[in-house]
């Protein structure tokens, strides 16, 4: 899954609202450390499977969730 | 002898019991599962991380605010208030006060005095501190800055109006002390736009010691009180200045906050009725040599009270209550001299009662019983 798109918060609470609310909806997500080449706010991310990424943003962002997403190869 | 449930009658300093799940919870953690909060993101890590933000949205729920992410712990009120009243860029100018506050306000507003030219005024109020929300503006000047309540009085229990404050302060940030009511009174910090409240874990909430924090509307207006370590924006040497990682420098009390959500989803129903307590509070108020410190509105009062008697000392009380009965009570000023100047019993204070949830109405009957007893001998 590490191959897979990222999704980066400012903090250990968003990351971890952020899975909660996924996992209500039934989106399969995993939480790993931000790979050391992202600058990101936050030593943790969630990854989640590119079918079902489309209705995660859906889903975070109606929850007012603020996020970036990060694929694999790109500088952050 | 009565027969009492059990003898603990302290619960305004700690409370005790706890609900079960609570030990067990904090066993559990200790035993199978450790690991810190969001330093890392293997299980262990992830699953304590869960917990404690569980118990952050559980928190939300008896706060009565929507935004979790504003709550941030800390490891007890008096820490979060001087977070707090520290926190705020204070500097000449005034903060209106309850007249029953506890030293965990008194002494920090009373270096900022002598730092930073703040000064305290008590807010105007009926005889027993209960504060009268229609008079308040007439206190209000060109250099007040923060209004500070404390919810529940921790000598005579008064109930501060904290909605019908809101109401006559204007636009003035808020700050609400919950520590002696928050589990046995409810509290709406949206409804009532409270912009910040102090709480703790091991009083009325049940959870353990070394538990507690506070919640910010407005997280810009108020600056870190420690720094540290947050596990975001690790590259950085200042603080981060989100919420709640802007207040919660160095490794979380994970063990505490464990025993918390474990009590906070155990929380038990009291005991007794409102009625039972003014049953108790009636029955002293005859006998001639004492003094019941207590609301003199029943709707305001909350689940502590006090007694003073014109020949007992209140340690001499505690220590008879104890010899012949077993009774725990607490004797003295409970952090509260200001509290105790307004009530005028500064300062030998007072002997204070605080039953818990886990007490019934007989107990109470039976604390009026021995209370008669060794106040009339």
């Amino acid at each position: 899954m590490t191959k897979e798109p990222l999704l980066l918060f400012p903090n250990v609470h968003k990351v971890m609202t952020a899975d909660r609310i996924c996992k209500k909806n039934n989106i399969t997500t995993r939480v790993i450390p931000v790979p050391e080449e992202i600058s990101s706010e936050c030593g943790m991310c969630l990854v989640v499977a590119p079918a079902e990424m489309e209705r995660c943003v859906v889903v975070l962002e109606e929850q007012g969730l603020g996020f970036k997403i990060h694929k694999r190869g790109e500088d952050a | 002898m009565p027969a009492f449930t059990n003898t603990y009658f302290d619960n305004a300093s700690t409370s005790w019991p706890k609900p079960a799940e609570v030990p067990l919870a904090i066993s559990e953690f200790m035993t199978s599962v450790g690991g810190t909060y969001g330093r890392a993101a293997y299980q262990r890590i992830y699953h304590t991380s869960a917990m404690v933000e569980e118990c952050r949205e559980e928190m939300a729920k008896v706060l009565g605010v929507a935004e979790s992410g504003d709550i941030a712990f800390s490891q007890n009120a008096t820490y979060a208030l001087n977070s707090i009243i520290m926190g705020l860029d204070l500097h000449d100018c005034e903060v209106l006060i309850s007249p029953l506050e506890h030293n965990a306000v008194m002494r920090p507003l009373e270096y900022l005095k002598t730092k930073r030219n703040v000064h305290w005024k008590v807010l105007p109020s009926q005889a027993d501190g209960a504060i009268i929300p229609e008079r308040i503006p007439e206190h209000i000047g060109d250099k007040t800055r923060l209004v500070v309540i404390n919810h529940q009085s921790n000598v005579n229990g008064v109930i501060q109006p904290v909605q019908e404050i809101r109401q006559f302060i204007g636009d003035l940030p808020l700050l609400v002390d919950t520590t002696q009511s928050l589990g046995s009174v409810p509290f709406e910090g949206d409804r009532w736009e409270v912009d910040f409240i102090a709480f703790t874990g091991h009083k009325g909430l049940l959870g353990p010691t070394g538990t507690g924090g506070f919640f910010v509307r407005n997280p810009e207006l108020l600056a870190p009180y420690a720094y540290g370590g947050t596990g975001s924006r690790s590259e950085s040497l200042e603080m981060p200045m989100f919420s709640p990682d802007k207040y919660e420098a160095g490794t979380h009390n994970t063990v505490g906050v464990c025993g918390l959500l474990a009590a906070l989803k155990n929380r038990s129903r009291c005991g007794w009725k409102g009625a039972d307590l003014q049953r108790l509070l009636q029955r002293l108020q005859k006998i001639p040599q004492v003094r019941v410190i207590s609301a003199s509105d029943e709707k305001q009062q909350g689940n502590v009270f006090s007694i003073v008697h014109e020949n007992l000392k209140p340690s001499t009380i505690a220590l008879r209550l104890y010899d012949r009965f077993g009774i725990e009570i607490r004797s003295g000023l409970h952090c509260a001299p200001q509290a105790h100047r307004f009530l005028d019993t500064f300062p030998s204070g007072t002997a204070r009662f605080a039953p818990s949830n886990y007490h019934t109405p007989e107990d109470l009957k039976n604390l009026g019983d021995v209370l008669v007893e060794i106040l009339t001998d």
